[in-house]
This record gives structure tokens, sequence and C-alpha cells, in this order.
């Protein structure tokens, strides 16, 4: 376990490094200057070569790019070049909503896939089954944000029966709180209920028809014994995947998300940087959610090899 | 006596090729969602072609007057907070994500086949692009398409440029395992024991069969550009603000969601009607390529 568990950590290295690579070519390497961009058409040539030289824009590119890498790596993101803050308080500050809304959306997501997933496998071709094919179809072509937008004019506008904007934190009481994240987090749960319930049908279907199943049923075991117990476990592994690639797709479809329900996370900061043309702000984000990735995988792995010993040997 | 048994061959492999071609036409014809899916991939394209016949409005022009007005005779879709008329807004949308779509799938497409093909021809090659292609796909595509337009500014050009660097690497991927897969077979062994330069192969022989997978997986990429335009466009790092896109409509309507339902509603079912029929028209292409994975 060791060894792998080893292997595992240290093939993200490449990875990590490759990422902070695109990260900063997208930045540097994109015609216009940064200095240009954030000061906008109307500033004077000196005004963006004064702000060039203190951003140090004028180094080398390597020079530029080890510079950025070591103060990365000593927990230095940087400073927020419209608010003057430090980019990871901000970052920390918004991450309350973003990490509430991604865990409620993922409940949803698993309420909904799973028990029709296992349905659908269990009863293939049956009405359940063709069901869960339709519904899945309409999730996949139903992007989040439409989604978000028709179920804000139905619940919030016509109906009344959530905020139609706006988020209260935790501290604030349970039910407002889960009340104003509710339409968000369906939103989002939803188009990834879609993928999932896909592929827990089908790995389902397929450790439905092991071997060991035909014995388990053989010995007696109860049907719904069989399915909760020994087939879902040989399922999850390919159960996990998908769920570490809705958790990611989530944390980066919460960019429109929030900005649609004007909810004070990550995601709408990150839009709110677009407009303010601060790049250090978006730089970071951009990297923290392509390494929180990563580690996702890194993780998903790790559980493989703890769930299906055999994968370790591999 | 051979010239007629020659022309006896001839017609009867002409007869065979008509058969194939009958029983082809039957089983996609069978394939009811494929059908529905073509059909909706046919009207948008017929939509974002004869846009201008369609529209009924200059979708840019503007009466102040008119703002807001809910769906009539005059204006079938009613109009905006500009007082621009939604239907040939709508329309004409119709044609920048088809027109974005296509674009994309079709430089992703053949970027990431060119990709994919000269990576399995090298070990070394391969874990270059291999590793890029990873460090590409770490960083969620929506996340990156925002970055790189925030960089480069509100343009169609630039959301296509977005996109189609966003889905190169998955497009990549699937033609090198693909190219893997066949440069592994006998008949490719034949060809190298004859002599044949590994160009011929790889552009004769390797490249004809991975054509099927690629030309899948650029539908599913054509529907996926069709909601990240609307959702560029939606958070304002899309087309310029003004343009017709079902972005823009939908960032208008999400504005003036108590006033007027009717700029979500049509842009919206507009858009997941294009992108299921794309998803459909897909799902049956690869039915119609590989009918042993049905």
């Amino acid at each position: 376990m060791l060894r792998y568990l080893c292997k595992r950590v240290l093939s993200t290295i490449p990875v990590l490094f490759l990422v902070s690579i695109v990260v900063f070519s997208m930045i540097h390497l994109t015609p216009g200057s940064p200095a240009r961009s954030m000061l906008g058409p109307e500033a004077t040539e000196e005004q963006v070569a004064a702000l060039e030289e203190v951003m140090g824009l004028n180094d080398p590119l390597p020079v530029q790019y080890v510079n950025w890498i070591s103060d990365l790596l000593h927990g230095d993101f940087g400073v927020s070049v419209s608010g003057n803050e430090p980019v990871l308080s901000m970052i920390v500050s918004h991450m309350g909503p973003t990490i509430s809304v991604t865990v409620f959306a993922l409940i949803i997501d698993l309420l909904i896939a799973l028990p029709l997933g296992i349905l659908a496998a269990r009863k293939k071709g049956a009405a359940a089954d063709q069901l869960v094919s339709v519904v899945s179809l309409f999730g996949v072509s139903l992007p989040d944000f439409l989604l978000g937008l028709l179920l804000m004019l139905l619940f919030a506008v016509h109906l009344g029966w959530f905020p139609s904007s706006g988020y209260v934190p935790l501290s604030d009481g349970f039910l407002a709180h889960i009340r104003s994240i509710a339409l968000p987090s369906i939103a989002l749960g939803f188009t990834y209920s879609a993928l999932m319930m896909r592929m827990t049908k089908t790995a389902m279907y397929d450790a439905l028809h092991k071997d060991y199943i035909k014995f388990a049923k053989a010995k007696g075991v109860h049907a719904s014994g069989i399915v909760m117990i020994h087939a879902l476990k040989n399922a999850s592994v390919k159960l996990l995947t998908i769920v570490g690639q809705a958790v990611v797709g989530m944390l980066s479809g919460a960019a429109v998300i929030e900005t649609l329900f004007v909810i004070p996370g990550v995601g709408q900061l990150i839009v709110l940087s677009i407009s303010r043309r601060d790049y250090e702000v978006i730089q970071a984000i951009v990297l923290l959610v392509a390494v929180i990735n990563v580690a996702i995988m890194l993780l998903v792995d790790i559980l493989y090899g703890l769930i299906d010993p055999r994968i370790q040997i591999e | 006596m051979t010239s007629t048994s020659e022309k006896d061959l001839y017609l009867l492999q002409k007869q065979m090729l008509q058969e194939q071609r009958r029983i082809k036409l039957r089983r996609l014809g069978r394939n009811r969602v494929a059908v529905i899916g073509t059909l909706i991939v046919l009207v948008m394209a017929v939509i974002a072609i004869a846009a201008p016949l369609i529209a009924t409005h200059d979708p840019y022009a503007f009466a102040v007057a008119d703002r807001l007005q809910p769906p009539s005779a005059q204006h079938l879709f009613g109009t905006d907070s500009m007082g621009q008329d939604v239907f040939s807004r709508v329309i004409y949308g119709t044609r920048t994500s088809m027109i974005v779509g296509l674009c994309v799938s079709v430089s992703a497409g053949v970027i990431g086949t060119l990709l994919g093909l000269y990576a399995s021809t090298s070990k070394v090659l391969d874990h270059v692009l291999m590793r890029l292609c990873d460090g590409l796909k770490a960083i969620p595509s929506i996340l990156f398409a925002i970055c790189l337009m925030t960089m480069l500014g509100p343009d169609i050009k630039n959301v296509i440029l977005s996109l189609a660097i966003t889905s190169i690497p998955n497009m990549a991927r699937i033609a090198r395992s693909e190219a893997l897969v066949v440069r592994e077979q006998t008949y490719v062994e034949a060809l190298r024991s004859t002599g044949a330069t590994e160009t011929r192969i790889l552009w004769l022989h390797i490249a004809p069969n991975i054509i099927s997978s690629i030309i899948v997986q650029m539908t599913f990429v054509f529907a996926s550009s069709i909601i990240q335009e609307a959702a560029l466009s939606f958070l304002g790092a899309g087309l310029p603000a003004g343009a017709p896109s079902w972005g823009n409509i939908l960032s208008d309507g999400k504005n003036s969601i108590y006033n007027a339902w009717w700029l979500i509603v049509y842009p919206g079912i507009f858009t997941m009607l294009s992108v299921l029929g794309f998803n459909l028209f897909g799902d049956g292409l690869r039915d119609f390529f590989d009918p042993t994975k049905v």
C-alpha cells in the first residue's frame, strides 16, 4: 500500500508543474500586456510602463515564472489589483458559500442518481430504465445555468417559494441557509446527476452479472443485500471517479451559478475579477481549482486501492 | 466470354453494394432517436443559413418605446429591454451558435487528430504531448475559457479559440488511443514489411480507421461548445454585449426576470433543443459506425 501511495503521489508532480506552466503562459503569452488590460484603454503609455515595472513584467519570462512559483510555494498568492487585499485571504473569505453549495449539490446529485441508476440496472429494458435514459438525456442537454434560470423563473418569481437571489450564511439559521442555496444546488446537482445516473446504471449492471453475485443468490442472500452490499461495493470504484469529476465540475460550474444567484462565493469572485481585470485573482483561483482537481483525482486513486486491493498490484 | 463474366461480376458487385447501402439506411431509419437528432440538427442548420430570410426584424434595431413587450403577432417572441425583436435575435443567435460549434468542433477535430496520430508514432513525442494534455485537462474547461476570454477580450473569434483549446486535449487522447489500437493490427505490420513509409501508413491506413470515432466526438464537442458559448456570453465573457447570442439574450432575461419570461423561455428552448439534437445525432452516429456496441 505504501509503495502504491508513493507512486501515485509522485505522479502528480509533473502534472502540477504543467498546470502551473499553462496558467502562467495563459496570462503572459496572450497578446496585450496584463498591465494594459488592467488599466484599461484610457491609460497612457507611461502609466502602463510604470505598472509593468512595479509588477516585474519587464523581467525575462523564466525569471517571472520562478518568482511567481517561489512566491506561491511560500504561500504568497500576490495582492489583488483592485482591492489591495491579499489574494489568498480574498479566496478564503469567499470559500464558505461555494463549499456549502457544492456539498448540497452533491447530496442532491447522489440522491437522484444512485436510486434511479440502481433501479434501471436491476430492471433493464423496463419502464424505469427507459425513464432513466430520458431523464439523463435531458439532464445532459440542459446546461446548469439555464436550468437555474428556469427554476428561478418558476419557483422564485412565479411561486415565490424560494428567494430569487442572495445568500444566507449557516450562522443565520439552518432553514434560511438551505432555502437560499436550494435552487442553485438543485441546478448544479441535477446536471451532474444525469452523468452519474448513466454510470451507476452501467457499473451496477456489470457488477450484478458477475459470478459471485450468482453465488450469493444461490446461497440465499436477500435481493436488497445483494444490491446494497455485494454489487454496490464493486460498482463503487467506477462511481468514485464520477463523484470526483462531479465535485470539480461543480466547483468550476460555480462561476456561472453563483453569478446567476448572487452568491458571494469563489465563482462569483472570479467573474467579478474578470470585469475588474484582476488577473492575479483569476490566476490564483484557476490554479487552485486545478490543484483541487489533481488532489481529488489522487484521492480517488488512493480510495480505489483501498476498496479494490487488486488495483494496487497493477 | 471473359468480358461477359466480368460484366456479370461487376453488376453483381454493384447490386451487393446497393443492398448494403439499403441495409445501412434501413438501420439508420429504424434508430428513431437518431432520426430525431438528425432532424433537429438539419433544422438548426437551415435556420442558421437562412437567418436573414426567417428573421422578421433587424436583430440590432432597437426601439425604446417598444421595450419588454410580451409576445404578439408583431413580435413573435416579444421584445427585450432595448426594444429589440427577440424572435429575430434568437434566429441570428442560432447562426452564432452554429458558427461557434462548427468552427470549434472542426478545428479541435483536425488538430486533435494530428496530435493524436503523431503521438502514436513515437514514445518520446507521446510522453510530451500526453503530459501536456494532462496539464491542460486538469484545468476545468469553463474556467480556462473564462480566463482566456478575459485576456483576449469579447469577440466571436476569441470564443472559438478558447473553446477549441479546451477541447483539443480530449480529442487528441481519443485519436491517440484509437491509433495505438489500429497500429497493432496485422495489416499494418504487413504494410510495414512491404516497405510502406510511416507517413503513408499513418495517413492512408490508420487515419481512415480512426475517423469515425473522431467524427462522433466532434458532434459532442459541437454540443458542449453551444453550452459553453451561451455560458460565456451569459457571464459577459463571450460575444460582445448587444451581439445576437442565446447567452446574451438569457443574460438580459436574468435582469428582467420579474417582467419578461419570454427572454428566458424562448432562447432556453432553442439552446436545449440544439444541444439535445447534437447529442442524439452523436449517439446515432456512434451506433451507425459501430453497431456491435449497441
